[in-house]
């Protein structure tokens, strides 16, 4: 539904995007992560036909967005960063608005315009003034407006930004639900909100692709992150000697707390809980052991370690 | 079609339907209000040796109303806009830039349209008091209205060019201002050359604006002037087009 190859965008001495390459399915939730400025807004204007790229390809719908942009256009709902609306209007009268530009009109645009505000709860709100309302309700109003014309893709820029918990949770359970109809690629610096609702998470930092991974592979990428710790009271070289001989053991760190005791710090290879196996292994060899937890890795910390990675690449030649 | 007329009647709406337009319209109001003053004034019991309306044109209130309105009305058209984000939204519709830029001048133009109604109004209503007829025909009212329609065109233009320059309302009501006031300045040109005769001359009377009214308040519709408002508002237009268009 989506497919971008090499997208590149360059300000005069500044590279926005760097040789960006990725696709999204049909049907699939597709989240940009990054941190401000990584040039998420970017890409999402590029893709909405707004922005020219310097280079690269980009195919929305099965329309090359330089050569269709109006095919595009017809095919996709964007809601941008901001969420910039008529605050004048009122919140029906905006949509007939916007229905009429994406050529609706007549019984139609009427039929579908009150079946959008149902769907996202505006109905009671409908003749009211955008401007007056809260930022709940027009970012409400934003995604009723990107879903009105039913396009094939809908994107969101920074959906969530300023709602507050209650909000951002019935927005969430919105975006999650238009799913079943549409494709849908949003926009977001917050972690939690990609690991909820997104099944497929392109990671981007200082204008580069990071990660590109459906949420199961992230998964897998976050599992290896999980950090084993062992405090045993055991001799050194046995010690290493044994953890060495392990399978699923990565790699680990022996450190010496004193009084016979040694700390073991372990990372698993396939992200398997690796504590049935030490405890199995301790109880072989006889030694004692005072504490054997595992950490619970996030999202969060596969974040850090690629965008710092990123941040060290991208200084190097520098 | 139909995307063009949604965008104008929203243009419509919002001159209609916002503070700043009844602004614009009680400031042209009061200007042809003052003019109608002046020209009771000074003919009142004298007789008069022209088209009524060129007494109106006579008083400095005409290129007031002009020069002043035309920034007013064109500043917010892509500015406002831009500045709201508005804009980002509006062009990713399946909408052309032309259809946008036709729907923004178009809706200026009818606005600056209205704007001169009370005028004629007051014109209708002051040539009661006139015994002969010529002193305001059909001809001249449909002269002075395409003069004031077609000078109206060609400011309004250069107010969207200025507009579409930047995210700033006053920086595109200063930047129309200036376009145009160079334009007006340059009228005065003709009476500062020493040769009458020369090229030079010809070429600043045929650009003079003073000239081309004078004519159109007579009700004398020159195929000269038409041909210069014309080109010089398509020109204005297409650079905004382009502008547009590029800039997306």
């Amino acid at each position: 539904m989506i497919q971008v190859e090499h997208l590149t965008k360059r300000y005069a001495g500044h590279t926005a995007l760097n040789d960006l390459s990725f696709s999204v399915e049909k049907g699939r939730i597709a989240g940009f992560l990054g941190p401000n400025g990584a040039g998420k807004s970017t890409t999402m204007r590029i893709l909405s036909t707004f922005m020219p790229a310097t280079s690269g390809r980009v195919v929305m719908a099965g329309y090359d967005i330089l050569r269709k942009p109006l095919e595009v256009r017809r095919r996709i709902g964007y809601m941008p960063e901001n969420n910039p609306l008529h605050l004048d209007m009122r919140v029906a009268e905006y949509l007939r608005f916007r229905g009429g530009l994406r050529g609706m009109s007549g019984e139609a645009l009427q039929k579908r315009t009150e079946e959008v505000l149902e769907q996202c709860d505006l109905k009671e709100v409908s003749k009211k003034i955008i401007g007056q309302m809260s930022k709940g309700y027009r970012q409400r109003v934003g995604v009723a407006d990107a879903i009105l014309h039913r396009p094939e893709v809908i994107m969101l820029d920074e959906p969530t930004i300023g709602l507050d918990p209650h909000q951002v949770r019935l927005f969430r359970h919105m975006i999650a639900s238009l799913a079943q109809n549409h494709t849908v690629l949003l926009s977001t610096h917050i972690l939690s909100e990609v690991e909820i609702l997104c099944d497929h998470i392109l990671i981007l930092q200082g204008g580069r692709l990071l990660a590109n991974d459906t949420r199961e592979e992230i998964q897998k990428r976050v599992g290896s992150l999980t950090q084993c710790l062992a405090e045993i009271q055991a001799p050194w070289e046995p010690l290493s000697e044994a953890l060495r001989s392990m399978d699923s053991v990565a790699d680990f760190d022996i450190q010496d707390l004193g009084e016979g005791f040694l700390r073991c710090k372990m990372h698993s290879k396939d992200g398997n809980d690796l504590r049935p196996m030490l405890f199995e292994m301790i109880k072989q060899k006889g030694w004692s052991l005072r504490e054997l937890t595992q950490d619970q890795p996030s999202l969060e910390d596969l974040f850090v370690q690629l965008t710092h990675v990123g941040r060290v690449t991208r200084e190097e030649p520098s | 079609m139909r995307v063009f007329l949604t965008l104008f009647r929203r243009e419509v709406g919002l001159f209609l339907s916002t503070l700043s337009g009844y602004v614009i319209l009680s400031m042209v109001l009061f200007l042809i209000g003052m003019s109608l003053l002046t020209v009771i004034l000074a003919y009142n019991g004298r007789a008069m040796d022209a088209p009524l309306t060129e007494a109106f044109y006579s008083t400095p209130f005409f290129w007031f109303i002009v020069l002043l309105a035309c920034p007013a009305i064109t500043m917010r058209s892509f500015a406002h806009e831009k500045s709201t984000g508005t804009y980002e939204s509006l062009m990713t519709t399946p909408v052309t830039p032309l259809q946008v830029l036709g729907s923004k001048f178009m809706s200026c133009w009818l606005f600056y349209g209205l704007l001169w109604v009370p005028l004629w109004l007051m014109m209708i209503w002051l040539g009661r008091f006139f015994n002969d007829p010529g002193y305001l025909d059909t001809g001249i009212i449909a002269g002075t209205s395409l003069g004031v329609m077609l000078v109206g065109a060609l400011f309004l233009s250069m107010g969207c060019l200025a507009s579409v320059l930047t995210q700033s309302q006053l920086i595109a009501a200063m930047i129309a201002l200036t376009l145009e006031m160079a334009l007006f300045m340059l009228s005065f040109v003709i009476y500062l050359l020493p040769d009458q005769s020369g090229w030079q001359a010809a070429l600043f009377e045929h650009i003079s604006l003073f000239n081309h009214m004078s004519d159109f308040v007579r009700g004398i519709v020159d195929g000269r002037h038409l041909t210069f408002y014309l080109c010089a508002t398509a020109l204005s237009l297409f650079a905004t087009w382009r502008w547009v268009e590029s800039h997306k």
